[in-house]
């Protein structure tokens, strides 16, 4: 009994050792953004929301310049503290920031425990800061809607996944490189522009939405949203959940690598602008599915192999295919390995009508 | 041998699974992988099924030590060795399993201050925790045994969380298996051992078993259950993260909860760590438990008073570790010591034993 009663009374006596963070209190950021700012420092804007108990939320952004990005936190000197980054939604950075490197910034995410791994990491055409700040018309906030904006194009759309884990993991691994969405801003309006490729952590290309779609379908099997082909007989059709099964062969790694894609394509066809949709149209669409594939994919391949970066993971792919794998030698191999793409499309269902 | 023991104290045959088991996991499992990986890579899944059956080598070695009367280690060390150099090596034995607990409650308080309360004193969890063991001890054996079977079945579904990183996952990393010489199995197996080791329990608790001789498959279950669980969470972390990626993550298992989704919390780490409160608990009872049952038979002070003092030794040396280098250092020297012990002393007391029974038939 005696253990009891000390129990209860030590427990009762310990209440209150940590500091409490009550949420109405504690401003919760879901978006920041980097910038090249002046003299080697770097500019770091975030939007905040700070919940009224009976209004409607309200958002306010922030800029300061430090060198890290804990730093930017003292810089914040007209913020409540302690910020709160474990709702963080989407990092983001501006085009001259990503082109010298990111990791710097993001080492402070993956760092805290509080910080999430699923959050997006993008980059911005032009300044990041200036799409944070500007008075877009979202109801919810500039970093939650980014954060839907990206999830469904990756969930319903044609971009591969990614994250700050995936960037990560790509970011450490061997014979891999990390890509990450690249969004534009247009007056009153931001969007999805494609991919921004990245050697290690430094922006060195980027791929389009077009390409974007090719390069989520040969990457690994996915699932990607509507895609639009022009036929030459100058009609269109569209191209549905679109389903892809991906095979990398790679031969003899370790001497004279040789790397086969091998992409079997399952899509429906929701449009078409020609009159009726036969057999023959049919075979015809797939036809030129594949040969479009083919091409832009051997086109981004070589692109790629030119850059020095293996966005695709063909490295690791010949590592998991090879004993006694040497990934130095296959660094100097890479530019010039002969990498072929065969590409086999399936037209499954054509909607209600022909 | 205790004559005084009554039948309703002691436990059933099958409750030995869960105190092997539950005296296995502890912290380690939150963040062994990377350890493993260093040496064995994308082979390193291979090297836990390895220990898994030395350790079942170890279970069979401690049955046949144990399998001639009702007594425990302590009893045998003093009939084999004679009373000095027996209490030397009981001595010795206490003070590993002293520095068990001590290893499992810091390394999880720095868990709890690295990753939720950072302003968190360390004495402040170290004593409510104390307290509650002195608590179950007051019980006694059956009630450590009632607690490591709670803390086991409350935070088995744990295991499902390994869906969430298995989808993000790519399992290509797994290949080629078998890409490693001998000796980075062997330096895995070794590095391996500190994640096994609690076994060693089964020593002491021997003979509080009913029928201890039939408890013999439910030890080889205990030993199992761990090499399954162990085996996941191996598979899961290779597929999850890159090698590199891997040798960074301090507590990997932690950080590969941050991608579970639940619709009612943003981080289940949280979750997770809170529910691990029940995974390290019984560790800590089972090793105080086993120190002053050697303490009482060593130093003939009464249990309810040396476990005062044990728990004051472990609670001392707590606070005294601020930092993560000598929290590493202490997790090193008891992953040695137990090193030895299952592969020194256990192996050699198995030989003299079987010897000892030999002679002992002819004369």
């Amino acid at each position: 009994m005696k253990y009891i009663i000390s129990l209860i009374v030590l427990s009762l006596s310990l209440t209150g050792c940590v500091n409490e963070e009550i949420i109405d209190q504690i401003p919760i950021l879901f978006i920041v953004g980097y910038d090249k700012g002046e003299e080697g420092k770097v500019k770091g804007t975030i939007s905040l929301q700070t919940f009224d108990p009976n209004q409607e939320v309200d958002t306010q952004s922030f800029v300061a310049e430090a060198y890290t990005s804990k730093g930017l936190r003292n810089q914040l000197s007209g913020l409540p503290k302690p910020i709160s980054i474990g709702k963080m939604a989407v990092i983001l950075f501006g085009e001259d920031m990503a082109e010298e490197g990111i990791i710097n910034m993001l080492d402070s995410f993956i760092r805290d425990p509080a910080a999430g791994r699923l959050t997006y990491v993008a980059v911005v055409e032009g300044s990041s800061g200036d799409l944070i700040t500007n008075e877009f018309q979202y109801l919810q906030g500039i970093g939650p809607f980014l954060q839907n904006l990206l999830k469904q194009a990756v969930d319903h759309g044609n971009m591969p996944e990614n994250n700050l884990h995936l960037f990560d993991y790509k970011y450490h691994g061997e014979g891999m490189d990390a890509i990450v969405p690249l969004l534009s801003q247009k007056e009153s309006e931001v969007k999805i522009s494609g991919l921004a490729l990245l050697d290690d952590d430094k922006m060195v290309g980027k791929l389009n939405l077009d390409e974007m779609f090719m390069f989520a379908l040969i990457q690994k099997s996915s699932k990607t949203g509507l895609y639009e082909l022009a036929l030459p007989d100058g009609n269109y059709a569209n191209l549905q959940t679109i389903k892809s099964k991906v095979k990398y062969k790679v031969s003899n790694a370790n001497t004279a690598p040789s790397v086969d894609i091998i992409v079997e394509l399952n899509g429906n066809i929701v449009e078409y602008t020609g009159e009726e949709l036969t057999k023959e149209s049919k075979s015809e669409i797939a036809q030129t599915m594949e040969k479009k594939i083919e091409d832009n994919g051997l086109r981004m391949v070589k692109m790629f192999q030119e850059l020095g970066i293996d966005p695709l993971a063909i490295g690791d792919h010949a590592r998991s295919q090879t004993r006694n794998f040497n990934f130095s030698k296959w660094y100097d191999l890479y530019p010039n390995v002969p990498i072929m793409i065969d590409v086999k499309v399936n037209i499954g269902e054509s909607g209600i009508i022909d | 041998m205790e004559k005084d023991k009554q039948y309703s104290l002691l436990i059933s045959p099958f409750l030995i699974m869960f105190v092997i088991h539950s005296n296995q996991i502890g912290v380690g499992i939150l963040g062994f992988p990377r350890y493993i990986e260093a040496f064995a890579g994308n082979d390193s899944w291979i090297v836990v099924l390895i220990t898994g059956t030395v350790f079942h080598v170890f279970i069979w070695m401690m049955y046949r030590i144990l399998s001639e009367g009702n007594f425990d280690i302590v009893d045998l060390n003093n009939k084999w060795f004679g009373k000095w150099i027996g209490s030397i090596l009981n001595c010795a034995l206490m003070l590993y399993l002293l520095l068990g607990a001590t290893v499992i409650l810091r390394t999880f308080i720095e868990v709890i201050q690295a990753w939720m309360f950072p302003e968190l004193a360390t004495w402040i969890p170290a004593a409510i925790y104390l307290l509650l063991t002195y608590y179950v001890l007051a019980g006694g054996f059956r009630t450590v045994t009632g607690i490591c079977f709670f803390g086991v079945i409350i935070p088995i579904w744990l295991a499902f969380t390994a869906a969430s990183p298995a989808k993000l996952s790519s399992f290509s990393n797994l290949l080629p298996i078998m890409d490693h010489s001998l000796m980075d199995f062997v330096s895995g197996t070794k590095q391996m051992t500190l994640s096994f080791l609690g076994a060693e329990i089964l020593l002491l608790a021997y003979p509080f078993i009913k029928k201890p001789k039939n408890s013999r498959i439910w030890a080889h279950m205990g030993v199992g259950l761990t090499t399954i669980l162990y085996t996941m969470v191996m598979i899961v972390s290779l597929a999850f993260y890159s090698s590199g990626q891997l040798q960074q993550s301090i507590w990997s298992t932690l950080i590969a909860w941050k991608v579970v989704e639940l619709p009612f919390v943003e981080r289940f780490e949280y979750i997770g760590i809170t529910f691990w409160c029940f995974v390290i608990f019984p560790n800590i009872c089972l090793n105080i438990w086993g120190a002053s049952r050697v303490g009482k038979k060593v130093l003939h002070i009464k249990q309810k008073y040396f476990v005062l003092i044990l728990i004051t030794i472990v609670f001392t040396v707590c606070i005294l570790m601020t930092n993560r280098d000598q929290i590493d250092y202490l997790n090193t020297l008891a992953s040695k010591i137990g090193f030895y012990f299952y592969y020194i002393y256990l192996p050699f007391i198995f030989l003299y034993s079987s010897i000892w029974r030999r002679v002992k038939k002819r004369i």
